[in-house]
């Protein structure tokens, strides 16, 4: 069971990152842009522009042969001639604000709680074992199932998303920190017992440091997990934010603006799972996996 | 024996606490937003008697289950030809990427809007969400499999499929079931939105219809079964994982994979 704990993460975190041959820290710690810089990276870069053109063109081509009609499917012209008209008005920024606040608030309230808890139940072997069954429960629980009973308890309002979100990204950050600080090296375990190291220091010092790769995964995943939450809310309730736009977009049968929105919603989360990418280097930065020269 | 009813006891204690308190505290209460447990518990044994909430369980799970086997079927495929071809592979990673990154709820009208309320729509939704870690697990377990044991099957000259079948497949299959986990979890999410967003059945249809008519203790047991049904869901999920690969948790020893201390 606590190998199932760990590694499903562990596993989740390879699968969301699309890891590699080697880690998704290694492969990141190569520094993505450099493959770019080389003549092969040339014909990579090329490659990949073709990618965007052939989907571009498969796009147009459906629309133009009206194998679906544009109610369904607008031209890339307009769509593109949207998303540009989008970036001078100010309903699209405060939607992608209101999106990214909502998802930021949320996960901020899950490190808060998921870090001091996973803590202590990883310097603890009572708390482990006890709140080992009742925490597997809440993290497979579909949390959008609450969203109801949310509604009923607060209404529709900033915190609701905030707390939604903050319900589904809590669960990566606290059962990673948990695994984290549990498992230390016996050597070093050992070794702080004979020297009479006091529990506190231990787990200042010990403890908490071996956490940070792990808390690192978790967060990548609930950083990543904190906008899918965020869009979802808002796309039922109405909040605003970017998921209320695609909808009101669809009401008013503004087709393009529609697909404007969701090709940023994409870009949006790309720059979360990038700035996820980021947050858990800078933790693993001291890590022997993540050193180049140690490998 | 003993030790035995120590453990038992260790791991539940705090289950059954939170359940007595919650019955205790919400005991008699007459706040139409925090009906008694009690309340609950009953409006969910007649539900499930004779209301509709069963079939509209098992209306989402079929779903789920198609979504799921399309996604599984297409995401092994192409994570195989992904896998085995990198440059392929680089040229359409950022199509991948953004996919992947794309808040798959987004879409959720779009798809409601081509392809009505019914099940067409869902199927689609949850394919589109649960293809991509799949593929993506794929590819690493392919990408990840020791160079040697290519050389090994080559040079014995296995054929090709054969290869695929008996080596590449079996060495890729601990990154598959783990991208099929996160699926899993990722289709339960989806099927629920998408049915609470516009559908004629379903488990979310009828939490959000309870909602909708203020029937409070529906809209709570309705949120149980889903919350039981994710879990139940995951606990045969890792018992299948852990009997199809204990050779590979064996092999591996400890819980690090990626060499960590």
């Amino acid at each position: 069971m606590r190998r199932t704990l760990a590694t499903s993460f562990e596993d989740s975190s390879v699968a969301l990152t699309g890891g590699g041959a080697d880690s998704p820290r290694r492969r990141a710690a190569r520094l993505m842009p450099a493959h770019l810089r080389s003549r092969r990276g040339a014909l990579v870069l090329g490659l990949r522009l073709l990618t965007l053109a052939v989907v571009l063109a498969i796009w147009e081509l459906v629309r133009r042969l009206e194998i679906v009609d544009e109610t369904v499917l607008p031209t890339v012209v307009d769509t593109a001639k949207e998303m540009v008209s989008l970036l001078g008005t100010s309903g699209f920024w405060s939607a992608i604000g209101s999106t990214a606040s909502a998802a930021i608030a949320g996960l901020g309230l899950a490190v808060a709680v998921g870090i001091p808890v996973g803590i202590a139940i990883g310097t603890n072997r009572f708390l482990h074992r006890s709140t080992r069954v009742l925490f597997e429960m809440f993290r497979a629980t579909p949390y959008f199932g609450l969203l109801p009973v949310l509604i009923l308890l607060l209404g529709v309002r900033f915190e609701l998303e905030m707390l939604l979100v903050a319900s589904a990204c809590v669960w990566p950050v606290l059962v990673l920190t948990a695994d984290g600080s549990r498992h230390v090296d016996s050597v070093l375990v050992d070794t702080s017992r004979s020297y009479q190291i006091p529990r506190w220091l231990r787990v200042l010092k010990m403890q908490i440091p071996n956490a940070s790769p792990y808390i690192g995964t978790g967060l990548r995943i609930s950083i990543a997990l904190s906008i899918l939450i965020a869009i979802g809310v808002e796309t039922i309730t109405q909040l605003p934010g970017i998921g209320q736009q695609i909808m009101q977009a669809q009401v008013d049968a503004a087709i393009p603006e529609m697909y404007a929105y969701i090709i940023y919603a994409g870009f949006l989360g790309i720059v979360f799972n990038a700035v996820a990418v980021r947050v858990e280097m800078s933790l693993l930065r001291w890590h022997p996996s993540a050193r180049p020269g140690e490998r | 024996m003993a030790r035995r009813l120590r453990n038992v006891v260790l791991d539940t204690w705090l289950v059954v606490a939170v359940v007595v308190f919650w019955w205790l505290a919400s005991n008699g209460s007459t706040s139409p937003f925090y009906p008694s447990l009690h309340h609950i518990v009953e409006t969910l044994s007649t539900e499930i008697s004779d209301g509709p909430i069963l079939s509209d369980l098992a209306y989402s799970a079929i779903n789920l289950g198609l979504g799921l086997a399309i996604s599984i079927v297409l995401g092994i495929a192409f994570g195989v030809v992904l896998g085995s071809n990198k440059l392929l592979y680089l040229a359409l990673s950022p199509l991948i990427e953004f996919m992947r990154a794309l808040p798959k709820v987004a879409l959720i009208p779009l798809f409601i809007g081509i392809l009505s309320l019914g099940a067409s729509s869902k199927v689609a939704i949850i394919v589109l969400s649960c293809v991509w870690p799949i593929l993506i697990g794929t590819v690493d377990g392919i990408r990840g499999i020791d160079p040697a044991l290519i050389d090994v099957g080559r040079s014995y000259r296995i054929p090709r499929w054969l290869r695929l079948l008996r080596l590449v497949m079996p060495a890729a299959s601990p990154q598959i079931v783990s991208g099929t986990r996160v699926s899993l979890s990722m289709g339960v999410v989806v099927v629920v939105i998408s049915e609470m967003f516009g559908a004629e059945h379903g488990i979310g249809h009828y939490i959000v219809q309870a909602q909708r008519a203020f029937e409070v203790p529906e809209t709570w047991a309705g949120t149980l079964v889903v919350a039981a049904f994710g879990y139940l869901l995951n606990v045969a999920f890792t018992a299948f994982e852990r009997r199809r690969l204990a050779w590979y948790y064996e092999s591996s020893g400890t819980l690090s994979r990626e060499g960590r201390t």
